[in-house]
């Protein structure tokens, strides 16, 4: 996939006239610093951002690195519609809400037909005529560059769009630039998405392990079953309106559980740091029907 | 990029012809040890932490070889979890000359090993889809036998099994069913001894832990013990811990 947009790429910038440049190995270092400068730029706006939005960055840098650009924007179709996830200013989201408005636009066919495309001047362009004469005439945007990201993990299927003033304002460097930072930022937005997956697992999983260790404080020190641990939990985080977590941390560290409603703050907590048996004196009134273990 | 993409075309096939295992976890577990040419695996999520929990294990000697790991804190499978590596070791092995040739890296475990079933091949993969680690897939087979797949291929596989448990949530639903039912039981007798013995939890499992050494439990059954009540460790192990605390021995 991305070795065939980068060859697209290449036969694009051959039939453009491409970019002559003297010293082809100063120029050539040139664009890798400016590349490594993105890729840079990239990390460290993520590292900043809190919470992180890789979307955001992409859009953030990709307008930094390419001064031509008006603006850039990543499109995203969720739920059978396409929508603007990330824009660098608001005539770049009108831009993008034109293309969603006809179904038509350089944006979409990207997404659709998994490739870019470079509308040099959307004036004239005859493959999107109505889109590109209004957001010409309207928003005084005259060129684009759109890119496919490809997205495996979570099957998003996304784009990145660049709006540019004048026609033909972008260069074969330009969209070869443009490309690396859609397919990088693509990978940067799909680690992020499963570390984020990784990390919302083990805050379950330490949940549950929290709240199995206070069923087990309270099994012990009650003498109650599972099932009316589990219960005492559950009574007590709905009467204190407190996740069940955060009462089973109490209960791990004070051996204590309140049950009583509306209290918030049971009276030996921070008696102990690890679990002192010793009953709340709101007492425990342990269940007298077996529920079924959770 | 071919023989990756070969690989995930081989797995999604794998994973396929097991429908007849109900859960993901199960179908990728087995579709690996196929791939990797292996007599049996286990897929574990967090594995040196207190809430660690074994999604699969295909067959006994899976399930015993994790536990080991977990009772003794040592073995290819932590080494992997804590280093992020693929770690592929020959356990349990006798010397032509009869000696016995412990691994200097887990010797408890070796030596447990031995004892349960001698020598067996280990490799145990860190799965990071993402660059941090998920979890680790061990897989076992005979000594004279070698896993199919060379290293980097393994992993390719290892973080697939990875990327596909991330993306299905019912296979990570952490409701106390199947396999987080068994951990939860483990949980809970922590929290008990926690309350018997008024310890940190930390120290509670790691007593859990050492009673299933001494006894060779699985920590399991120790659990079970503990919550079916038929294993109190508020009367003799308390003596035991103050004298072992004034001995300067820490904890039995």
């Amino acid at each position: 996939m991305v070795l065939a947009t980068v060859s697209g790429t290449i036969r694009l910038a051959k039939g453009g006239g491409g970019v002559s440049s003297p010293n082809p190995t100063g120029n050539d270092l040139g664009d890798l610093k400016v590349v490594a400068e993105a890729f840079a730029d990239l990390g460290s706006r993520l590292a900043r951002q809190q919470p992180a939005d890789p979307f955001e960055a992409i859009t953030a840098v990709a307008r930094e690195q390419l001064p031509t650009a008006a603006g850039a924007s990543v499109t995203t179709l969720r739920h059978h519609h396409f929508i603007t996830i990330a824009a660098t200013d608001d005539r770049t989201r009108r831009a993008d809400s034109i293309q969603y408005e006809l179904g038509s636009g350089p944006c979409l066919d990207a997404i659709v037909s998994r490739t870019m495309y470079r509308p040099r001047d959307l004036r004239t362009d005859e493959r999107w005529p109505t889109y590109g004469r209004r957001v010409a005439d309207e928003l005084g945007l005259d060129s684009m560059l759109s890119y496919r990201m490809v997205l495996p993990a979570d099957d998003t299927v996304a784009g990145l769009n660049l709006y540019a003033e004048q026609p033909d304002a972008f260069t074969d460097r330009d969209a070869l630039l443009g490309l690396l930072l859609a397919t990088h930022g693509a990978q940067v937005a799909t680690a992020m998405f499963y570390g984020h997956q990784v990390e919302q697992l083990k805050r379950a999983l330490k949940s549950n392990r929290r709240i199995g260790v206070a069923m087990g404080v309270l099994m012990a020190t009650h003498k109650v079953t599972d099932g009316q641990a589990f219960d005492l939990l559950r009574i007590a985080s709905q009467n204190s309106n407190r996740k069940l977590a955060e009462i089973a941390h109490d209960v791990v560290e004070t051996g204590c559980l309140d049950v009583a409603p509306h209290v918030s703050q049971g009276p030996c907590r921070g008696t102990s740091p690890s679990a002192a048996p010793h009953a709340s004196t709101r007492a425990i009134t342990p269940p007298t029907s077996r529920p079924s273990p959770p | 990029m071919s023989a990756k993409a070969a690989l995930l075309a081989e797995l999604a096939r794998t994973v396929a012809a097991q429908s007849h295992y109900p859960s993901l976890p199960e179908r990728l577990c087995r579709a690996a040890v196929h791939l990797m040419g292996a007599a049996g695996a286990s897929l574990t999520i967090a594995y040196t932490a207190p809430h660690r929990v074994t999604l699969c294990s295909t067959d006994d000697r899976a399930s015993r070889l994790e536990d080991l790991q977990d009772v003794l804190g040592q073995g290819p499978g932590p080494t992997a979890y804590t280093s992020g590596h693929q770690i592929r070791s020959e356990i349990g092995l006798l010397t032509p000359r009869g000696v016995v040739d412990v691994d200097a890296r887990w010797p408890e475990f070796d030596l447990a090993v031995r004892d349960a079933f001698t020598a067996v091949r280990i490799t145990a993969i860190a799965i990071h889809p993402d660059g941090k680690v998920m979890g680790v897939l061990t897989c076992h087979q005979p000594l004279d036998t070698r896993p199919l797949l060379e290293e980097p291929v393994a992993q390719f596989l290892a973080d697939a099994v990875g990327v596909a448990l991330l993306q299905d949530p019912d296979s990570l639903a952490t409701d106390l069913t199947g396999p987080w039912a068994s951990r939860a039981q483990v949980h809970q007798a922590t929290g008990m001894v926690t309350a018997q013995l008024r310890v940190h939890p930390e120290d509670a499992l790691a007593l859990l832990r050492a009673h299933a050494f001494a006894h060779g439990w699985t920590l399991a059954r120790v659990a079970a013990a503990v919550v079916e009540r038929e294993l109190d460790f508020t009367d003799g192990l308390t003596n035991d811990i103050a004298q072992d605390r004034e001995e300067g021995t820490g904890r039995p």
